[in-house]
């Protein structure tokens, strides 16, 4: 079983279709992608993410309440669409897991990139920022009817 | 004095975690004020027709542009449903010269 190191510091880019403690609304499903940081063996060689991980792992955390809502990438992806969870502000974490550490822990995880501290993070304009993003509920349906 | 109430309704939001609906409103040409620290609106719970006018309500006898918005368990409001409609909330004026003979 082949092991392996990376460093705990994922550099995170954000580059959403359409993207934002800068607040970005949206109605519908929205992309997050990321950059990769170099990825090291055991023996200190570089190796592709694909043949390191076994996923990406990026969580929506829903402000107020706290909740989170869970998803997994494959290990060459760097780009994930997800559809809108529960209407609320989120903020986007994304980490790379990989089987095993060189010290032997299981699964190995990689450090956060969280989408509201800037030296992971870029708004919309590509520079480094904090961000969050908002999904408004549904509104009433139909016509208001009076009788 | 009596003032014949109407109903209001609207289709419910779709979103599961919507838990009230909130009425604004205001006489035209005024626009009604959307912004919850300014107008917050008034909480009808979760139901999706009521009886008007609500409290606060002016006692028209006229036009109403009435707003309804979603709310959800975390605070967050969805975008306005909107109409104009003509009210009249105002009894008659009661009959005078009342005598007997």
């Amino acid at each position: 079983m082949k092991k392996f190191l990376y460093g705990l510091v994922l550099s995170f880019f954000l580059v959403s279709i359409v993207l934002g403690q800068t607040i970005y609304n949206y109605t519908d499903k929205f992309s997050v992608s990321w950059t990769p940081a170099p990825i090291t063996d055991c023996s200190g060689n570089t190796v592709q993410p694909k043949d390191a991980l076994i996923y990406w792992e990026v969580i929506m955390v829903r402000g107020v309440t706290g909740e989170e809502f869970r998803y997994t990438a494959l290990p060459d992806a760097v780009l994930l669409e997800m559809p809108k969870p529960k209407s609320g502000v989120y903020t986007i974490k994304v980490r790379a897991v990989s089987l095993t550490c060189c010290d032997g822990t299981s699964p190995c995880n990689g450090g956060w990139a969280v989408s509201t501290d800037p030296m992971y993070s870029l708004l919309k304009d590509g520079t480094p920022g904090s961000w969050k993003i908002r999904f408004k509920p549904s509104g009433p349906t139909g016509p208001i009817i009076i009788y | 004095m009596y003032i014949k109430p109407k109903k209001m309704m609207w289709g419910a939001s779709p979103d599961p975690d919507v838990i009230d609906y909130l009425v604004r409103w205001a006489v035209p040409p005024e626009a009604i004020d959307y912004n919850p620290e300014s107008n917050p609106g008034l909480s009808v719970g979760g139901v999706i027709q009521v009886s008007l006018p609500l409290i606060g309500m002016p006692n028209i006898d006229g036009q109403l542009t009435i707003g309804i918005t979603a709310r959800d368990d975390a605070g967050n409001e969805s975008d306005p449903a909107e109409g104009t409609f003509p009210f009249d909330f105002q009894p008659p004026a009661p009959p005078t010269n009342l005598a007997v003979g």
